[in-house]
């Protein structure tokens, strides 16, 4: 189930909501649980299996790890060797078959196997649950439902933000849910809704149209369009869903942390991943690159330290070859930027700094984006003007939701800085008849939500039916 | 200040929860207020989709999850107006930046999704499909269909090709080969309807439909009485032509949602005697323009009309029995382009069964023909549509569609 659609916020989330706030305080995380596993179940009913499996298992391996004296860092192992067989098997044998057949011409001819949604999320969370148990930075939960709240906690299973235990532990046994937190948090849904539906949709539109072109036919001026297009599809979407698992964590009472802030704003790569999907930036720091010496050690192990991440972090977001060049792009900049460039970098004023990281993080996208080398190579030369295609591509001719989609470039534009949000900020500290205002516009962002939502059903029937 | 400031936060934000509240109850609220939705949704010629009954095997192939969603949308309170303002929306948009779509090297500019108006007129047309086929087309796929109806054992064999706006590209009025396509029927005898030039395009086809009006359907029909049965039968005059007060409306305003291009729906009324309508093994009658000629309140009516609306659907299979035993039995194979003018050609023989290839199959087909003793045969494809389906070749496995 998404929560962009009908059937989530119209049937899941109010039966929910009632059942969870007439319920006894006791029931309630019994009732997320449950609600839970029936939202993943909704668009993967076999692999709703396989998490009661990883719930299950990192229970008793949390609880074995807990109890042990001598085996711990054995059950540990185990433990991961279990979250990162599955992940592993589901997300890359696949991609792993792909290599194995390059370098020896075999390949066992495994079925295409399907990602279950979510994969991801959830076994980076269980991961930090299990090894912070190790580390006995948390006590173990001894409660297989709160577990299980946990680890399939709907409004973060899908796309994050990857919650780590520590930061909900208590939550779990005791939150305080209260109206202005859920006001806080319908708001907050409503601007991810918002951010989604409204934007990433529209110019997702641009972005795949463009893109499913022959390179050869699309202009310098269509590759870069599609590039900004995607950028800002991949921010609202991205920050969207955030934004609504934020807004519906608070409406039951959770504080998550935040997992954007404005990244788009950025002056240089590292402040770039200070601000995007932060959540994920935490994990790989706190348990793969600190265990790995982080930058306490050797510059030689430092530069292999990041590479590790950075390698880890692009094969995280995808199982293909151009996700691995994407984090590798992106270690060997922030490496470049603490060391060869450093010097450069303070001297040149900060609005040349902002485009330049901007720069590099739209070519950083497309890289992201182009999964087929064969197209890649000609897709850049397209970009800087090498192919020497400067007419309007033939789409724009005969597009016309193509057409249509375009404004959104402009509104995504002017929503990737804070300037809209410290702006109201301020007419609403000096103008107290603005708060009203407020109000109607996210009642107003809301009915626009579900207006697009509607409308994404449209279906004419062309020719007569009746 | 502050205070005041934050006891208007308080109260807002308790009005916006309430209203947040309420709004997420709009399904539950509707239903209990109006019940489902039952009709059509006349903006997306369809039925509004209902809420599916879960099954087993639908909800764990997700069928089920799909169609609740559909119907979510449908049942919606206000979902048609929702869909208007979105369509209207997006509309404005495109009319704010639809100079991008003017291409110096053509008259045909896009107005609308997948529809163009050609050289500023006030028809909407389809992209035509020449020469984004014409080098890629693969007529050997004819091959099997041609060999199929050249050897029914019928005596009389015709094809009459209706020319479409998707037939000819209007910049050089460059079109299909018909000579490439009517080699694999070599026994048919052929012709088309002529549109040399956007004039008579524009005179023989609506404004907003892909299907011909009642000049060009009447033009089809004296090409085919001609072809077939040759100078000396005359075709039947019509003894009125009506101009209705509904507006015209047709696939292409439906799927570009484009209705600036207005036109009234006419047509021409016929003296057919007396005849029988079978669809499937029932007795009935085929359209409605009977009604909307005879019933006052239906003539002056006002609204929108639709082709389909007029003369009829798409049927598997049609019986028209006009009882003279004297004439020849026909069997007329085309998709909705002949549904005006089917009774028309029927008016000419005794019985004629009319198939559509998209719903009807070869074992049907056969039996019909060979126990009515069929020997006319008529086929009346569109032409891009004759090339999309494989000469019309009737289907395999039918899904039933119509009757």
């Amino acid at each position: 189930m998404l929560f962009s659609s009908l059937t989530f916020i119209f049937i899941f989330l109010p039966i929910v909501l009632a059942l969870y706030y007439l319920a006894d305080r006791k029931f309630r995380n019994v009732i997320l649980c449950f609600a839970s596993l029936l939202f993943y179940a909704w668009g993967e009913p076999k692999y709703v299996i396989l998490m009661l499996v990883s719930i299950v298992a990192n229970f008793f391996f949390a609880k074995w790890i807990d109890a042990s004296r001598h085996h711990r860092k054995l059950f540990l192992i185990l433990d991961i060797i279990f979250n990162i067989g599955l992940l592993g098997f589901f997300k890359y044998a696949n991609f792993g078959q792909s290599i194995l057949q390059s370098i020896t011409g075999w390949s066992p001819n495994l079925p295409i196997i399907e990602l279950p949604i979510g994969i991801s999320f959830y076994t980076f969370q269980i991961l930090s649950y299990v090894i912070d148990v190790y580390r006995k930075q948390v006590k173990v939960q001894k409660n297989i439902i709160k577990l299980g709240t946990y680890i399939a906690l709907f409004p973060q299973l899908i796309a994050g933000p990857i919650v780590q235990y520590s930061d909900v532990e208590k939550q779990l046994d005791e939150r305080h849910e209260s109206i202005n937190l859920f006001i806080d948090g319908a708001k907050r849904f409503i601007v991810g809704q918002a951010k989604k539906v409204i934007i990433a949709n529209n110019v997702a539109y641009i972005a795949d149209t463009i893109y499913a072109q022959p390179v050869a036919e699309v202009s310098m001026g269509g590759l870069w369009l599609a590039a900004i297009a995607y950028t800002l599809q991949i921010y609202f979407d991205f920050s969207g869903y955030s934004d609504m698992a934020i807004g519906l964590g608070k409406m039951f009472g959770f504080k998550f942390i935040e997992n954007f802030n404005y990244p788009y704003v950025a002056t240089s790569v590292k402040d770039f991943w200070r601000r995007w999907h932060i959540s994920l930036s935490k994990w790989f720091r706190d348990y793969i690159y600190i265990p790995l010496g982080g930058n306490r050690v050797s510059k030689i192990k430092w530069v292999r330290n990041i590479l590790i991440v950075w390698t880890l972090t692009g094969l995280w977001h995808g199982a293909n070859w151009n996700f691995v060049i994407w984090g590798l792009y992106y270690g060997v900049l922030l490496l470049s930027e603490q060391t060869i460039l450093a010097k450069v970098l303070e001297r040149i004023p900060k609005w040349m700094r902002y485009i330049l990281t901007m720069f590099v993080v739209i070519i950083g996208w497309v890289l992201f984006r182009v999964e087929n080398f064969e197209v890649l190579g000609p897709t850049f030369a397209g970009m800087f003007g090498l192919s020497g295609n400067y007419r309007l591509s033939q789409i724009f001719y005969h597009d016309y939701n193509l057409i249509a989609s375009l404004p959104y470039v402009l509104i995504g534009l002017l929503f990737i800085t804070p300037w809209i949000r410290t702006g109201f900020q301020k007419i609403q500290n000096k103008y107290m008849a603005f708060i009203p205002i407020k109000y109607l516009i996210y009642l107003g962002l809301f009915a626009g939500v579900v207006i697009c939502l509607v409308s994404s059903q449209y279906n004419p029937f062309i020719y007569f039916r009746f | 200040m502050e205070e005041k400031s934050a006891k208007l936060e308080r109260i807002c934000g308790r009005v916006f929860l309430v209203v947040f509240l309420l709004a997420l109850l709009i399904i539950p609220i509707r239903l209990v207020l109006f019940g489902q939705k039952n009709g059509a949704i006349v903006r997306e010629a369809r039925y509004a989709n209902k809420f599916p009954v879960p099954k087993m095997s639908t909800v764990l192939s997700g069928a089920f999850q799909d169609d609740l969603e559909k119907a979510l949308a449908d049942q919606m309170l206000g979902s048609n107006n929702m869909r208007g303002i979105f369509l209207d929306s997006k509309k404005t948009f495109f009319n704010q930046l639809s100079w991008i779509t003017i291409k110096p090297s053509t008259k045909y500019r896009l107005v609308g999704k997948n529809v163009y108006a050609f050289d500023g007129r006030d028809y909407l047309l389809w992209q035509n499909t020449i020469k984004h086929t014409l080098e890629t087309v693969d007529y050997s796929i004819l091959q099997d269909s041609g060999k199929y109806y050249e050897s029914l054992p019928i005596k009389n064999k015709y094809i009459y090709f209706i020319t479409t706006d998707k037939d000819i590209d209007f910049d050089d009025m460059s079109t299909w080969n018909l000579s490439e396509m009517t080699k694999y029927y070599p026994s048919f005898k052929t012709a088309n309807l002529e549109i040399p030039d956007f004039e008579t395009y524009a005179k023989y086809y609506f404004k907003n439909d892909h299907h011909w009006n009642y000049l060009g359907s009447y033009r089809g029909y004296t090409d085919i009485v001609k072809l077939m049965l040759g100078e000396n039968e005359k075709p039947k005059v019509p003894i009125e032509t009506v101009v209705f007060n509904y507006n015209a409306v047709g696939s292409k305003s439906r799927t570009g949602d484009f209705n600036d291009y207005k036109e009234k729906f006419a047509a021409y009324r016929f003296d057919f005697g007396k005849f029988d309508t079978h669809i499937g093994n029932l007795r009935t009658d085929y359209g409605n323009q009977n009604n909307y000629f005879n019933d006052p309140k239906l003539r002056n009516g006002e609204g929108d009309m639709s082709y389909g609306d007029f003369y009829g659907g798409d049927e598997i299979v049609i019986e028209f029995d006009f009882h003279q035993p004297q004439k020849d039995n026909l069997a007329i194979i085309g998709y909705s382009d002949t549904n005006a003018i089917n009774l028309l050609v029927a008016s000419h023989f005794n019985k004629t069964y009319v198939f559509d290839p998209r719903f009807c199959d070869r074992d049907r087909f056969e039996k019909i023909i060979t126990e009515n003793k069929v020997n006319y045969l008529l086929m009346a494809p569109n032409i891009s549509g004759f090339i999309g389906s494989a000469g019309m070749k009737l289907v395999d496995n039918p899904k039933g569609y119509g009757n």
